[in-house]
């Protein structure tokens, strides 16, 4: 089994959208410690930086497609 | 006052908007299409495609925007963990972008609550039968106690379960009510332990039933067991509580043998009985949004980075500020 | 013949110091459930009180049994039930009687006796002594799954009816079941697994 590492960084138009996505999704950062993915999610002005760890693929594939989800989700609520 | 609520425990997605009078201004639901069991992923994104677009749909009719909305409250649990986050990123967002208070609400107690405002019960015993909850509850002191409830599996899932099993379709309750009627008895295993119940053998006998009797004989007699326990765990706890109210809850309340058999066994103890109308009796976002408010005029507040999931949540670690 | 208590399945009645206990019908469910579980009901309750007597643990006397019209005739134990007591007693009381209720709990395991239904409604303090009623729900079984059922049964009880003192009780009630039954930890054990399978149990 190979560990995997994916960083991924989404720019937005303002600095105000991305402290809105940036501070809805963090909680769940903080709320789930998993020991097969470590993530460690952080805003730069108007830019979010997510970076994962995992222990092997599948598990790197589980937790970006939570993020993905979850930033998707506040991203179109935020308005596109 | 005018609250939010994002319902969202488990395959269903629920958007009600209510006001601190009661007055519930829209209560819209989407299904996920079940074939198989609920997948829990699957389930949160069906929960995260179709949340704008239900949300939209939902201030559309209830002819609001979001701007007039006061406090948004969200279903924090118990239920499936990633159906969950999902429901409570986007209350979240929505707290943030609009400014509003946000409070994370539990499902179990949302649903006793909605039966409350929509019936008029006062102290009523509920008897809370859903696809993932199956809880006996009365208020005492302060908190919603449980009387009885599943050892194992839920009432709901156990008669889901059985239908997948026989492919008879999904979801299951409907179905088996229906080919239940001019069923006849076969004999199945009735497991009541205390004010407690256990499905999950009555789910094995019953399949195991359906290899020798008729389809209908097994769903009329899986019914007639599975409900009569319940009614019999209803009507120790009534006994117990002396209150002098039944109310039912939850998806599996809508069955209409169920609803006879509790109307019965209360006019047998001289209680009223009390049937919330079907669109609160299932999983929705009008009971999120009325506990939210509940709680938020009762002084509950909560900070937004403390607003995690709790997926495993008891009705009675809830404090209840409100009564 | 005087009507002492209705229960939610049953009536008693007393009469020169004789307590009959009838099974009644229950219109909302269907004939046969209804006979099937009432004779059944029946012939186990006046089993399991003998069985559970010889074991060392105080119930009335089966004086009489009726399949037919689901009467249980017995003799009658004037006392109160310990549900209604607990909220009067004084720590060291309350220790006194949990302790020994989880001694007789214990009797009736190492017996393999499950009472089914142990609760505070289901004992009477008669005289300083502690009785054990309503077996109905009871049956005979070694397994530690239905005694650590048995056990979760009564902790859940008291976590919804005695929240005040549900601590005090339950502390006293697991060691007189211990002091009485050297397999008493493994059923304990058994307890906890059982309730940490079901769903709603936080994890705290």
């Amino acid at each position: 089994m190979r560990s995997g590492e994916a960083r991924i960084k989404i720019s937005f138009d303002t600095e105000a959208q991305a402290e809105v996505v940036h501070a809805a999704v963090l909680p769940e950062v903080s709320a789930s410690p998993s020991n097969r993915a470590r993530a460690t999610f952080k805003r730069e002005g108007s830019k979010i930086i997510l970076e994962v760890c995992a222990r092997d693929a599948a598990s790197l594939r589980a937790s970006l497609s939570s993020f993905m989800r979850w930033l998707k989700l506040a991203i179109q609520l935020t308005g596109g | 006052m005018i609250c939010l609520g994002i319902e969202g425990t488990a395959e269903k997605l629920g958007v009600g908007i209510v006001t601190s009078d009661g007055e519930i201004l829209t209560n819209l639901t989407k299904h996920m299409p079940l074939k198989e069991g609920i997948h829990p992923r699957e389930a949160a994104q069906h929960h995260a495609q179709n949340l704008k677009p239900l949300l939209e749909k939902a201030l559309e009719k209830a002819g609001i925007s979001l701007g007039e909305v006061d406090l948004i409250a969200f279903s924090r649990g118990p239920g499936l963990g990633p159906c969950l986050r999902v429901v409570a990123v986007a209350a979240r967002t929505l707290a943030l972008k609009y400014r509003l208070p946000i409070l994370g609400v539990n499902h179990c107690v949302a649903h006793i609550e909605i039966g409350r405002l929509t019936t008029g019960a006062k102290d009523p015993l509920t008897v809370y039968a859903s696809g993932g909850n199956t809880q006996v509850t009365a208020y005492v002191e302060g908190r919603y106690r449980v009387f009885g409830e599943t050892l194992d599996i839920a009432l709901g899932n156990c008669i889901d379960q059985f239908a997948r099993e026989l492919k008879l379709g999904a979801p299951g309750g409907p179905i088996v009510e229906k080919l239940a009627r001019g069923g006849s008895y076969v004999e199945l295993p009735y497991v009541v332990k205390g004010m407690d119940l256990s499905y999950s053998g009555l789910l094995t006998a019953a399949v195991k039933k359906a290899t020798e009797a008729s389809v209908a004989d097994v769903c009329f007699s899986l019914q007639e067991t599975a409900f009569a326990m319940l009614v019999e765990v209803a009507e120790r706890a009534l006994a117990h509580t002396e209150k002098e109210e039944v109310l039912i809850a939850g998806g599996v309340a809508v069955n209409k043998r169920l609803q006879e058999m509790l109307r019965t066994m209360c006019e047998e103890h001289g209680a009223t009985f009390y049937a919330p109308p079907r669109d609160v009796l299932g999983d929705n976002g009008a009971m999120i949004a009325w506990l939210g408010l509940l709680s938020y005029a009762s002084g509950a507040r909560q900070r937004l980075e403390d607003t995690h999931v709790i997926q495993r949540w008891r009705t009675d670690e809830v404090e209840v500020l409100w009564r | 013949m005087e009507v002492i208590a209705k229960g939610a399945e049953a009536n008693l009645y007393l009469e020169d110091n004789i307590v009959i206990k009838e099974r009644i019908r229950k219109e909302y469910r269907i004939r046969e459930i209804d006979e099937a579980l009432r004779t059944t009901r029946t012939k186990r309750e006046a089993k399991l009180l003998s069985l559970a007597r010889r074991a060392g643990v105080p119930t009335p006397v089966v004086l009489d049994v009726d399949n037919r019209s689901k009467c249980i005739t017995m003799s009658y134990v004037e006392g109160e039930k310990v549900k209604y007591i607990v909220e009067k007693l004084s720590q060291e009381e309350l220790k006194r009687l949990f302790s020994e209720i989880g001694s007789l709990a214990a009797k009736l395991h190492r017996a393999n006796i499950i009472h089914g239904d142990l609760t505070t409604s289901n004992m009477l303090l008669s005289q300083g002594r502690v009785f054990f009623i309503d077996f109905g729900l009871g049956e005979v079984n070694p397994s530690l799954e239905a005694k650590g059922t048995d056990l979760l049964v009564f902790r859940k009880s008291v976590r919804s009816t005695h929240f005040r003192r549900e601590k005090e009780i339950l502390e006293a009630f697991f060691s007189g079941y211990r002091s009485e039954y050297p397999e008493g930890e493994e059923v304990i054990e058994r307890m906890k697994r059982i309730e940490k399978r079901g769903r709603y149990i936080s994890a705290r």
